[in-house]
């Protein structure tokens, strides 16, 4: 059970309604075991309130990235805004599935009207899956970048790495002010 | 000048962060400039390795190479490791080279066999195996040009929120214009033209890259150029035959301006200073030579990439090459008298993704049922293959069921108009003289000081976790 404890602490460590009680079949287990002596203070954690939470940020960079602290997976896209001043989108080169790729590299680029832009990793991992429908209709990247149909790149990164850039990247309302103030 | 993200991380957590150690680590590298700090720095040290921490606003830059590799290589340093709001303007020639965008494909861009049989040529003559015309795929998106020594390159790094496709493509025409170039103009593709009686003629060919928060413009500009060779080097036989993805090159009727390269470079840089209303002790003027990029590992491990065969041919977007039945193939140089045609009932198509074969389905029977074999025995010997001319040749020779009667001028075309693959070896984490590369020593250290972070961390936590669990045991 610590080891349960233990995870679920490290994948949704502050977000916990303080509220929440044990699962009926797990407090059973634990009031049956004869070493268990109830601590001072009880710390419980319900399995709902722990999943599927998705995290949305953005990056300077002009890429969005949605962080699944369910799964691990980052997916990566460029926003609205870097799209608005590329212009109509020719090309999108796309990174090699299984490729590991370290926080600031470029996993791509986006070409359009003879600029090359580069597409820089939010986050270090392993490139789990591409939108290989850019292939054949880049410019679905102009129509809905920031949709279902415009990502680019599903990295795979595990918690700590989720975290990380849950932390350090901007959140919606940073990012506009940051687009803001660069005009 | 600190760049904004160092605002932004300043709040998050150290210790849970590797995030945090790569950004740091990625913003330090250029600066921090190892090799510097390794040997004593010379004397006459060239001011590139100051670049980063240089207080000039703008700065002038000459290439005294010819070679296109440096000269590439060079410009990304210079975009990567500028400080942030710098102006750079940046001129080179570089010798015959055939220069085609990021995202194209050399085959349908580029005549190979005659781009391989004056390379052969000018090994066989010997006095100087640079002069042969090289093949090069730039960083920058657009379509493919033509370098020689009569054309000036020019490139203008600035940062991203000034970026402008046709700014200074204006200042290069007021430049122009000033040397008596009246009819200079920029055209709506950004390109600089000379307009006539007769329609426009391209004079300059632009490309941009965009990197964080750096891009540049960069452009061709036809002095004195061998446009003859031109028109026949980009002239592939294979494109007819070629689907591709990514970049098709449009093709210009273009023109020499005929001006002298010294006094060009001179009025651009001088237009300029006045459009960046340059002001004392702002400037900085370097000129770099080829030894710089023993200097700079960036720019030798850049050269090499460039050099490699991965970049020039596995970068290739996806394409698909389909021979049509019934269809006399052209005559290539250096094979005359090889016109095959596909039989009415034969198949031959490849689909090819980074530089592989991916699929095949080629057949020469009639009979469905023993074309349906010979596409599967075709597909097994070719599947993974190069898209180069021996690898594919050798793949066909490969197969038990194709008619080798109907195959034999094919394949020998085939062979021929691909052609054999130049480029040396590359890997992103060893050099060819086996050293790590610079991305390879910044990951293996920041994942030394992410290991030490833990160690730490999980000391601290360890005894934190203790304490609840001790209390359960009692």
């Amino acid at each position: 059970m610590a080891s349960v404890l233990r995870i679920a602490s490290r994948v949704a460590p502050r977000r916990l309604p303080a509220t929440c009680t044990c699962s009926a079949p797990l407090r059973r287990t634990v009031a049956a075991s004869p070493l268990f002596t109830p601590p001072s203070v009880h710390r419980q954690f319900s399995r709902t309130a722990m999943q599927l939470e998705t995290i949305k940020r953005y990056t300077d960079d002009h890429e969005w990235v949605v962080l699944d602290t369910d799964t691990g997976i980052a997916t990566v896209g460029i926003t609205n805004y870097a799209q608005n001043s590329l212009g109509e989108v020719v090309f999108i080169e796309l990174p090699e599935e299984g490729r590991e790729i370290e926080v600031g590299e470029s996993l791509g680029a986006v070409e359009s009207v003879k600029s090359a832009s580069d597409i820089i990793s939010p986050v270090s991992g392993i490139i789990a899956e591409v939108n290989s429908e850019l292939a054949e209709k880049p410019s679905l990247v102009n129509k809905d970048p920031e949709g279902g149909a415009g990502w680019i790149a599903k990295i795979e990164v595990g918690p700590e790495g989720l975290e990380g850039a849950a932390d350090s990247l901007m959140d919606e309302e940073t990012y506009i002010a940051f687009t803001t103030s660069k005009d | 000048m600190p760049p904004p993200r160092g605002r932004l991380l300043s709040d998050c957590s150290l210790a849970a962060s590797p995030f945090r150690l790569h950004r740091r680590r990625l913003a330090t590298l250029p600066a921090s400039s190892v090799n510097s700090a390794r040997r004593p720095a010379p004397h006459d040290a060239p001011p590139i390795t100051q670049l980063r921490l240089s207080p000039a606003r703008l700065h002038i830059y000459r290439s005294s190479s010819t070679d296109p590799f440096f000269n590439l290589s060079a410009e990304d340093y210079l975009l990567r490791h500028s400080p942030s709001d710098s102006t750079i303007l940046f001129t080179y020639t570089n010798a015959p080279s055939i220069v085609i965008g990021r995202n194209q494909n050399p085959w349908a861009e580029v005549n190979m066999p005659l781009l391989l049989q004056q390379q052969e040529r000018q090994k066989e003559s010997a006095d100087d195996e640079t002069s042969a015309v090289r093949l090069v795929r730039r960083r920058s998106g657009g379509g493919t040009v033509y370098h020689d020594l009569g054309n000036l390159c020019w490139s203008v790094i600035m940062p991203r929120k000034e970026f402008d496709r046709d700014v200074n493509a204006h200042m290069v025409v007021r430049a122009l214009r000033k040397l008596g170039v009246a009819s200079a103009a920029v055209n709506e593709r950004h390109d600089i033209v000379l307009r006539g009686a007769g329609g426009d003629k391209k004079v300059s060919g632009s490309a941009y890259k965009i990197v964080r928060e750096r891009a540049y413009h960069h452009a061709t500009l036809l002095l004195d150029s061998h446009l003859a060779a031109l028109g026949s080097l980009l002239d592939s036989p294979l494109r007819p035959f070629l689907q591709t993805q990514g970049v098709a090159s449009v093709r210009s009727s273009v023109a020499n301006i005929g001006v002298r390269k010294e006094t060009l470079v001179d009025a651009i840089e001088a237009e300029f200073l006045t459009r960046n209303d340059a002001k004392d002790g702002e400037v900085s003027r370097v000129t770099l030579g080829q030894e710089t990029a023993q200097e700079r590992d960036y720019i030798r491990e850049g050269m090499e990439e460039l050099q490699s065969s991965k970049w020039l041919y596995n970068q290739t977007p996806r394409c698909t090459l389909t021979i049509p039945p019934e269809t006399r193939l052209p005559e290539l140089p250096g094979l005359p008298n090889v016109t095959p045609i596909l039989p009415e009932h034969a198949r031959f198509s490849l689909m090819v993704e980074r530089g592989r074969v991916v699929h095949a389905s080629v057949t020469t029977s009639p009979d469905p049922d023993f074309a349906f074999v010979q596409s599967q025995d075709a597909h097994g010997c070719l599947l993974n293959k190069p898209f180069a001319g021996p690898d594919l040749a050798d793949g066909i020779a490969q197969t038990q069921s194709l008619d080798k009667s109907v195959m034999g001028a094919i394949t020998n075309w085939l062979e021929h108009a691909v052609g054999a693959w130049g480029g040396g070896e590359w890997d992103r984490n060893t050099t060819t003289d086996g050293n790590l590369t610079m991305r390879e020593r910044s990951r293996r250290r920041v994942d030394k000081r992410i290991a030490q972070a833990k160690t730490a961390k999980d000391e601290g936590t360890e005894t934190e976790e203790t304490s609840p669990s001790t209390t359960n045991t009692k």
